[in-house]
Formats: structure tokens, C-alpha cells, sequence
């Protein structure tokens, strides 16, 4: 059966959306799906960094689609998990080097050949943001809980539904319980109420996501940190299962949770 | 029916009959291309007993130009339904799906939607809006007569924009940057924002904009 094509989009810059496809790529592909990324950021290659294979590529999307280079060509297989395939970005190349057209003709070559099919797209609501959501099946809206973020999200959530797509998924990234408590941030419930559209996963805020960037390597490949578990849920969420949402707390919350379930059982209306 | 995809005018068939799309463009343009396309063997054809609909694109028609559309179709025998507002990037898509529509009541075309307005959308219609869904911050809603939303708004709303002062915006949760009714403009004060305070409408009251509980 041919895979799902899946963009990952989000209007504002800089909110997660690569990080956002690395992760969900190599959580997936642990669970054995077969998966191809494609970086249709041109101009501003991200993916394979965060990906550690930036030094394995020999030919790029823009190779493909003028005809230099053959899909199978430019393809990297990750070597620490054969499942997980990437296509990079062109870096020398601007966004019109690649048209909505050839988009399509790409994502059906590859998800002939894999489960799923991930398409990080670039920021903005121009040439390279169409050509990511194109070919989309599913789309997964980034957004962190950021009043700019959210209204730029709003925006490319109607772009999405103009253009007959089924409803978009939203993951809400960078979240921080202890400034939500404090009131200082919008909470989960605020952004959904806002973008009126289904959660499919919450990424805490986790430094664990900007050292493993640096190292080429996803959280998403242990699945030991806050972070690393939340795309392991999403991933799971994305195959149909039915994960609960936990609640997620700072570390002084885990704790404070902790005494507080301890104190319930003689508890029942003490406090 | 086939249009050449340069041209200013798409014509195509709904569900609830038949939709023309005016795009961007000089008017007088886009009433020749208009002409042109109505002018095709196969036109009269298409259009016989359909309801046909009209979307103005990125304007809001005068009276004058109005009459000059309408010639146009009964020159061909159409006689012409509803006038559509624009909403931006694909409209027809809302409408073919049914999100939007408008519904004659008396002389006024009520223009509905039941779908979330979302921010860089701006709706503009001739008459009263309904809204059953939020209008969403960066979202524009700018209407000749009431504007009733079953929602959230947090958007902008401009209520009697051909200058009635006695229309008024009712909305579940008023929490718009500003408001404007007729020839009058009200921002909102800081402090109140993001309070919600149940069904509220705002209205022109001895010369300015007051928002009070919503009572129907
Ligand atoms: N949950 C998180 N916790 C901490 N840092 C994060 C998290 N998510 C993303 N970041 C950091 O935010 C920065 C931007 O992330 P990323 O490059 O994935 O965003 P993007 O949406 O792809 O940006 P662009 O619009 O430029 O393509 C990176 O430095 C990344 O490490
Ligand atoms: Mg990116």
C-alpha cells in the first residue's frame, strides 16, 4: 500500500517544524515504518543537520526535479536506522526552483516505496509553502504558545482548508506548564479554543532538543527525555492508536505531584 | 465549463447551481471577459434554469456597477442570484462546500457562514452577516448591515460599512482590537481584553460605540 504524505507547516518562522519532521521521522521509523523526509526549505537546508547526515549529501531535490539526478540517487539512508531515508534541500537554489507540480510527481514516487512520507515545509505562506502542502495528505500545523505564533497558524489553517485539505492536526510546541501556571503563558486549552482544530501531540519546552540539534541526533532516537517521549506518543497518535495526553509539569511539578498524591489518601476535603 | 486560466472571470458549476468568480482586475475588464465567456456556443447551454452566483472578488460593488453586472447577464438571459463577498485564497472552496452561503430575507441577502473566520481572511458582503463560528484575531469582517456572530470575536468587525450608524455586532465573547459601526471607529481598552463576558453587542448610543449585555 502506498504511503501517507504528511506536510508539517506553520506560518511563523523558527516555531519547530524541521525539528518537528526529524523527530516524528525517526519515531516512526522506529516503529518500523518506512519513512522518507523530504527538507523543501530551498535555500535554507535545515533537516539534514538536525539529522546528522549533511556530510552524505552528493545531489539535492532541485538534482531530481531538473532531471541531474535520479530520486534513488539523492536519497540518504540514515545508517543508524535503515527505515528512516532523507531528501535534501537544495542550498545554493531559491524556493522557485521547484513548482507545486513537480512536488506532487516527487511525493508519489516515494510514497510508493514507503509508509510515510514527511515534508518539512518552509516558513511563510509563499512559493515554498505551497509546494510543501501540494502533495499533502495530512497536515500537521507547528505552533508554539505565542500570540504571533498562533495568529500566523490561524492564517495558514485557512490557507490549508481553501485548498480542500482535509483538517489540519496541531502540535503545540515549546511548552512551559510553570509559565502557563503563572498565567504568563497561553495555555493548550487557549490555543485550541483559538484554531479550533484537533491536538495530536504537546512538546514541552526541553534543552534536550537543542543538544541533540547540535549532535545530529534526534531526541526522538531514545526516547529517554520529556521531549524524545512526546514524538514518541505523536508517532504513535499519527499510526491510530489512542495515547492519552499527559500533563506535563516542570521538574519542581513532578515532585509537588508526587506529595500531593501521597497526602490524598487520608485526604477528602482536608484541604 | 472550460475557462482559459488567464482569463479574469471563472465560471464553474456547484452543487447549489452555478458560481462566477470575478477576479482581480479593472472592472470594465473584467465585464468584457465576463461578456466574452457568456458570448461561447456552449455557454447558454450551462447556464439554462441554473442558480447562478456571483463572487465580486477583492470588491465591494457600488450600485452602478451592480446595474452594469446585471445587464450583462440578462443580456444573456441569466438572471442574477446572490453576490458573494471575497474571502481570500480560494473562496469557492467555501462555497462549494456549503460554509457559505447567502439566504434572501425580504430585499436583503443574509450571508451566513459556518465555519471559523480566520486570521487573513476579510468577508465582505452587502447586508447583514451571520457568523456561527469565531472571527478570529487578523481576521476582517466588514458588512453594510448587523453583523451577528455565534462565536467569538476577536477579529475586526465593520458593521453598516455603507454608513448606517444604527447597525449593530452582536457576538458570544466581544473581544475585538476595535470596532466599527457606520461612519464611527471605537477601540477596544486595554485592561478589559481577553475577559470574557458573555453574549455582549455593541451599537452607537448618543453618538458613540457602546458595548452592552447581548438581550434578545
Ligand atoms: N521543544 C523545544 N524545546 C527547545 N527548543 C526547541 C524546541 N523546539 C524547537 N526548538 C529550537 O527552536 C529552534 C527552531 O527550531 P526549528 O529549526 O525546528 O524551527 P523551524 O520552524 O523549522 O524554523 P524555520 O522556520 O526557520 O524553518 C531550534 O534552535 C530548535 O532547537
Ligand atoms: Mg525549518
Amino acid at each position: 500500500m502506498a504511503g501517507t504524505v504528511i506536510t508539517i507547516t506553520s506560518g511563523k518562522g523558527g516555531v519547530g517544524k524541521t525539528t518537528t519532521t526529524a523527530n516524528l521521522g525517526v519515531a516512526l521509523a522506529r516503529r518500523g515504518k518506512r519513512v522518507a523526509c523530504i527538507d523543501a526549505d530551498i535555500g535554507l537546508r535545515n533537516l539534514d543537520v538536525i539529522l546528522g547526515l549533511e556530510n552524505r549529501i552528493v545531489y539535492d531535490i532541485v538534482d531530481v526535479v531538473e532531471g541531474r539526478a535520479r530520486l534513488r540517487q539523492a536519497l540518504i539512508r540514515d545508517k543508524r536506522l535503515p527505515e528512516l531515508q532523507m531528501l535534501p534541500a537544495a542550498q545554493t537554489r531559491d524556493k522557485t526552483a521547484v513548482n507545486p507540480q513537480q512536488m506532487l510527481k516527487l511525493a508519489d514516487d516515494l510514497r510508493a516505496e514507503t509508509d510515510f512520507v514527511l515534508i518539512d515545509s518552509p516558513a511563510g505562506i509563499e512559493h515554498g509553502f505551497k509546494n510543501a502542502l501540494a502533495p499533502a495528505e495530512r497536515v500537521i500545523i507547528v505552533t508554539t504558545p505565542e500570540v504571533s505564533a498562533v495568529r500566523d497558524a490561524d492564517r495558514i489553517i485557512g490557507m490549508v482548508e481553501a485548498a480542500e485539505k482535509p483538517k489540519p492536526q496541531l502540535i503545540l510546541n515549546r511548552l512551559r506548564p510553570g509559565m502557563v501556571k503563572r498565567q504568563e503563558m497561553m495555555s493548550t486549552e487557549d490555543v485550541i479554543e483559538i484554531l479550533a482544530i484537533d491536538l495530536v501531540g504537546i512538546v514541552p519546552e526541553d534543552e534536550m532538543i537543542i543538544t541533540s540539534a547540535n549532535r545530529g541526533s534526534p531526541v526522538a532516537f531514545d526516547e529517554k527525555s520529556q521531549a524524545g517521549q512526546a514524538y514518541g506518543r505523536i508517532a504513535q497518535r499519527i499510526l491510530g492508536q489512542d495515547v492519552p495526553f499527559p500533563v506535563f509539569d516542570d521538574n519542581t511539578g513532578i515532585l509537588k505531584r508526587f506529595q500531593s498524591w501521597f497526602r490524598n489518601p487520608n485526604g477528602g476535603g482536608g484541604a | 465549463m472550460k475557462t482559459d486560466p488567464t482569463s479574469l472571470v471563472t465560471i464553474r458549476g456547484t452543487r447549489e447551481g452555478v458560481l462566477i468568480v470575478l477576479g482581480d482586475g479593472e472592472w470594465n475588464a473584467v465585464l468584457r471577459d465576463l461578456e466574452n465567456q457568456l458570448a461561447r456556443p456552449n455557454a447558454a447551454a450551462f447556464f439554462r434554469g441554473a442558480r447562478v452566483s456571483v463572487e465580486t472578488g477583492n470588491r465591494f460593488l457600488q450600485e452602478d456597477e451592480r446595474v452594469a453586472l446585471e445587464r450583462v447577464l440578462a443580456k444573456h438571459n441569466i438572471h442574477l442570484g446572490a453576490t458573494m463577498p471575497t474571502v481570500a485564497q480560494a473562496p469557492a472552496a467555501h462555497v462549494e462546500r456549503n460554509e457559505m452561503y447567502t439566504r434572501q430575507n425580504g430585499a436583503t441577502q443574509v450571508l451566513m457562514i459556518r465555519r471559523t473566520v480566520r486570521s487573513g481572511q476579510t468577508i465582505q458582503h452587502d447586508g447583514p452577516v451571520v457568523v456561527y463560528g469565531d472571527v478570529n484575531d487578523g481576521a476582517e469582517v466588514i458588512a453594510s448591515g448587523d453583523v451577528l456572530i455565534f462565536g467569538k470575536l476577536r477579529g475586526v468587525v465593520h458593521a453598516g460599512a455603507g454608513g448606517d450608524n444604527h447597525a449593530t455586532i452582536g457576538a458570544f465573547g466581544l473581544n475585538p482590537p476595535q470596532i466599527r459601526i457606520g461612519s464611527h471607529i471605537a477601540r477596544s481598552p486595554e485592561e478589559q481584553k481577553s475577559k470574557s463576558r458573555g453574549p455582549e453587542m455593541a451599537a452607537v448610543r448618543e453618538g458613540r460605540i457602546v458595548i452592552e449585555p447581548w438581550r434578545v
